[in-house]
């Protein structure tokens, strides 16, 4: 089997630990598992940035630049990952989370680049659609902010980065039990806020 | 704030009365939410429809904001990778809060399954062999009686001296754990009858086996945990026993006591005589 057969039938399979077989292949400098890992945390990252960035101006370029550095780091930092017994998943969102919060101090707002006019119909949502998504997402990350920390963190791996329980479990150094339980009571709360919010 | 799991003893104590099972009945359903809750998450978590089960989409405004968070920050962004198709099968909506996955509950479920009976099987085939040694000492003498399930092996060993009859046949032993379960009655009428089987443990007792002499302090008896069947029985089947020759089988006209090695075991204590 070819290292480029073995590395996308790792990461078909999608677990932890082949995630950590792919780490190692991608380590050692294969291309392709390297090429195969970032595809599988990117998507991740991107969700995971720009639900605690949010939009900028009403675009997520911001979140995406974020996005994009963290992928640069886990590349640049690739040679020099020595597997401590975490999941990589858990080295990923760590740089993520370092990033964000350079962002987040930063007060330099970026120009927001503009796309081409379009020659064909659009099938995006309309405005009106747009608008409504937009201020339930705000108000959601709004919620998610008066969140405990660790509460927060635990539903936007699980809930925007699409982790299982046993991922984030992996991530945040929990068991998927202890991840069950929290989001239970994450969610409890996040109604408790939205039910105040709506009557007051 | 450590989370700490259901089912979780309290450090301070259950408080006395009807409470403990108001908390057990709470912690039931509170299982029961939280299992609605990971179907929810994991609905949001993989993209998919809300679960049937738990409140409708309009209705829980916590499903309704992260839902419309989801769809925002998937608006342009790459596919996710589809990390679950192979990795786990469809989560269950039975899953604990600390099962660790769907597979664990029947697989846990399968394990009790198993382990049940075969600790079943034990515990009877134990106390059977407690009451085997009960029913088949009437008290006749004075150092038998009632004695507790796990008898010292002195007192074994002077009460299986006893009660060896002589025409048995002498085959290979089998371990007490593969020894059949069988009650104290069918045993009674089994040796009684036709005492051509062998016993399946060291500890059988017979009426008629009480009339005769005790055996000389010379013979070889299993060692101390080892519960072996009677070393008359067992031609070959130790190495303290055997002194080497193997597969001697003593022709049942022998003595009971008559020794199947020249050496003694040295893992053999002497018997305390009557």
């Amino acid at each position: 089997m070819t290292s480029e057969a073995r590395v996308l039938s790792t990461a078909a399979r999608g677990d932890e630990g082949d995630l950590g077989d792919l780490t190692a292949a991608a380590v050692q400098g294969d291309p392709g598992a390297i090429e195969v890992l970032i595809g599988q945390i990117r998507p991740m990252v991107v969700r995971y940035c720009r639900a605690r960035l949010g939009r900028i101006s009403g675009h997520y370029h911001i979140a995406d630049d974020v996005a994009q550095e963290v992928c640069i780091a886990v590349l640049s930092a690739l040679p020099r990952y020595r597997d401590m017994g975490r999941p990589f998943a858990s080295f990923v969102f760590g740089i993520a989370a370092h990033k964000i919060a350079d962002a987040l101090r930063s007060a330099v707002r970026a120009a927001v680049p503009t796309e081409d006019l379009p020659d064909g119909p659009d099938d995006h949502p309309g405005p009106e659609e747009t608008v409504v998504r937009c201020i339930e997402a705000e108000r959601a990350r709004d919620l998610l902010g008066r969140l405990p920390e660790h509460q927060r963190e635990l539903v936007l791996l699980r809930v925007v980065a699409g982790l299982s329980a046993e991922e984030t479990g992996n991530v945040l150094g929990m068991s998927a039990g202890a991840v069950r339980v929290a989001q239970h009571r994450a969610l409890a709360r996040l109604r408790a806020m939205a039910r105040e919010e709506s009557i007051a | 704030m450590t989370e700490r799991s259901l089912g979780a003893p309290d450090p301070v104590g259950d408080p006395p009365g009807g409470e403990g099972a108001q908390q057990s009945v709470g912690a039931f359903w509170n299982l029961a939410e939280i299992r609605r809750s990971d179907d929810l998450m994991e609905a949001l978590a993989t993209r998919g429809p809300l679960p049937e089960a738990g409140p409708a989409d309009g209705e829980d405004p916590a499903a309704r904001l992260l839902r419309a968070l989801i769809a925002d920050v998937d608006a342009g962004a790459p596919e996710l990778p589809n990390r679950r198709a192979d990795a786990e099968p469809s989560p269950a909506a039975g899953e604990g809060p600390d099962s660790g996955g769907g597979r664990r509950g029947p697989r846990t479920i399968v394990a009790l399954g198993l382990v049940g009976p075969l600790l079943t099987g034990l515990l009877t085939t134990g106390v059977a062999a407690a009451a085997g040694g009960f029913i088949h000492r009437p008290g006749s003498t004075a150092d038998a009686g009632e004695r507790p399930a796990r008898p010292g092996h002195a007192e074994v060993r002077t009460d299986r001296d006893r009660v060896m009859p002589a025409p048995w046949r002498r085959t290979v032993p089998t371990s007490p754990a593969a020894a059949p379960t069988e009650s104290p009655t069918a045993r009674l009428r089994r040796h009684g009858a036709a005492p051509q089987d062998p016993p399946p443990s060291g500890r059988v007792r017979t009426p008629a086996a009480m009339d005769r002499p005790a055996p000389e302090p010379e013979e070889q008896t299993p060692t101390p945990g080892t519960e072996t069947t009677q070393p008359e029985e067992s031609p070959a089947p130790t190495p303290s026993h055997d002194g080497g020759g193997g597969g001697r089988v003593p022709s049942p006209t022998q003595p009971v006591d008559a020794p199947l090695s020249d050496a003694p075991s040295a893992e053999t204590p002497p018997a305390a005589s009557p």
